[in-house]
């Protein structure tokens, strides 16, 4: 236990300094960098009140100094424009959004190519499983067919021979030849009706002449059905331009034909051995499905140029378009063969590549 | 922060840092480089860094880089020992603020800083004061002796006659 009380403590002397009137100064003596200093506080509002009385004190004593203040009101330096370049790639992505650009989003685009390819390309080149061969499409409509000579025709249903021409009986299928006459020089037309259903419409295909056979089909008198083969030995060029009905009718084959009446062509069936090559019926294959045709007719009306389109030029364009767009690496290759015919579809993307055969489903 | 809060730091505040690094050291690469790496930590801290102080944050991380390369180069000049000799050109007839910005670059690293953020920035001394980890009376005096080397600057190469 301390006591400080107890210990001596020293008592200031009253010293004094006599030359303290020799320190003090007045306002108009700040050196100019003094003032400077406190110009330039002014400047910027940061100056006292004490401060500033020194500084107006100072302005007082000598006038000159007001527009050296004054001058510092214009040191302020204006910023430039300046440009970072390399600010946008420090720009991240989000986790969900990194996840849906780089694996999402390429995924879906590369399923909706590869199936842009299988269905659209070689789809008209295809034809539905379980037609028997030798018969043509039953939706497909032709612009023109071509019966070879020897090819005798038949109709899939009985006919009767009437007074205007060859009755069709559809529900008979009791096959009967048409017999073939020796006057070489008659002219004579066979008149078919598909049907005496007064439901259904009464189409008929009229043919005249003679066959390089010799052999003319004449109207009929027979009032019995009757299934007609006609043979013929050349070919014959029969047009069709409108559809009536889903029924099969008769083709009547004739050398010298040139008046044949528009018909529809629907499940034409040729004689047994007698199938119909795909080369004579060329119009058949080349006719594009109802979306080939309207992106054609589209990108025609676009560019004003008659171009080609087939299903790898449009999955080729999105894929090209879609690359552009989204800054990924994809691209859509076609490879042929020595004929110059497409015989694969590639496509190669940083995620998938996928390789499809053209025109595996033909036959 | 998050991460469009980090994307907005970047594209509202990235040219002003840069352009504050790029004054302060005349060196485009250089500023690049430290504004990266600026952003780069920034996004390594995204989750600590409150989006409302974030400007100041990176006027920070940037100037203490800054500082760190500059050391690193062996460029600093003390304040008490810049180069008076070298502070005066011929600029008669040049803009004022091109010449402001010349003499800047004659200025010392601490005295520049500064007064680029207040007048860049529009900073206070307080900001100031935190961003350089200077006291405010340093950042006043720092601002008020830059801004008198700079008139002095225009007074002596005839810019004010």
């Amino acid at each position: 236990m301390t006591d400080d009380g107890w210990f001596p403590r020293l008592t200031p002397p009253d010293d004094r300094f006599t030359g303290f009137e020799g320190l003090l100064r007045k306002p108009e003596e700040l050196t100019d960098d003094q003032f400077d200093l406190l110009a330039a506080a002014k400047a910027e509002n940061a100056i006292d009140a004490y401060s500033l009385s020194d500084m107006e004190a100072a302005i007082a004593a000598n006038t000159s100094r007001m527009q050296r203040a004054e001058s510092f009101r214009c040191i302020k330096l204006t910023p430039y424009d300046d440009r970072w370049a390399g600010r946008d790639r420090l720009l991240r992505q989000s986790p969900a959004t990194l996840v849906i650009r780089r694996y999402l989003v390429p995924t879906l685009l590369s399923a909706a190519a590869v199936a842009a390819i299988i269905f659209l390309w070689p789809s008209t080149a295809r034809q539905p499983a379980g037609t028997p061969p030798g018969t043509l499409p039953e939706a497909a409509v032709l612009s023109e067919a071509l019966i070879t000579a020897p090819s005798p025709v038949i109709i899939p249903g009985a006919a009767e021979v009437a007074n205007d021409g060859i009755i069709a009986d559809l529900n008979q299928e009791m096959p009967v030849s048409l017999p073939a006459t020796d006057n070489t020089s008659a002219k004579s037309t066979v008149s078919v009706i598909e049907t005496t259903d007064a439901e259904r419409p009464l189409q008929s295909i009229e043919t005249s002449g003679v066959t390089n056979s010799g052999h003319a089909i004449e109207p009929y008198k027979a009032a019995s059905p009757v299934q007609v083969i006609a043979t013929a030995e050349a070919s014959v060029p029969i047009r069709v331009t409108e559809a009536h009905t889903a029924e099969p009718v008769l083709l009547i084959a004739d050398a010298d034909n040139t008046s044949l009446n528009p018909v529809e062509v629907k499940n034409v069936m040729a004689a047994p051995g007698q199938a119909p090559s795909s080369q004579e019926v060329p119009a058949t294959e080349k006719e594009s499905n109802w979306v080939v045709r309207g992106i054609s007719a589209l990108a025609k009306a676009i560019t004003k140029e008659e171009k080609s389109i087939d299903g790898y030029v449009i999955a080729s364009t999105c894929v090209n378009g879609i690359s552009n767009v989204l800054g990924l690496e994809m691209e859509l290759q076609q490879t042929s063969n020595d004929n110059g015919e497409p015989v694969a579809v590639k496509f190669n993307s940083s995620l998938i590549s996928v390789s499809a055969p053209v025109n595996k489903n033909s036959p | 922060m998050t991460v469009k809060e980090y994307n907005n730091a970047v594209k509202e505040f990235g040219d002003h840092v840069y352009r504050f690094i790029y004054r302060s050291l005349k060196d485009s690469h250089r500023a690049g480089d430290i504004v990266q790496d600026t952003y780069e930590k920034l996004w390594r801290c995204v989750t600590e860094v409150e989006y409302a102080v974030v400007k100041s944050w990176l006027f920070t991380s940037a100037y203490n880089r800054m500082i760190d390369v500059i050391r690193k180069d062996s460029r600093v000049v003390g304040v008490e020992h810049y180069d008076e000799s070298a502070l005066y050109a011929d600029d008669s007839g040049s803009d004022l603020n091109e010449v402001l910005h010349r003499a800047l670059e004659r200025l010392p690293e601490a005295q520049r800083s500064v007064i680029l953020l207040r007048d860049y920035e529009g900073y206070s001394y307080r900001e100031i004061a935190d961003i350089t980890g200077l006291s405010e009376a340093q950042v006043k005096t720092y601002i008020f002796r830059g801004r008198v080397t700079l008139r002095n600057y225009l007074v002596k190469t005839s810019v004010w006659q």
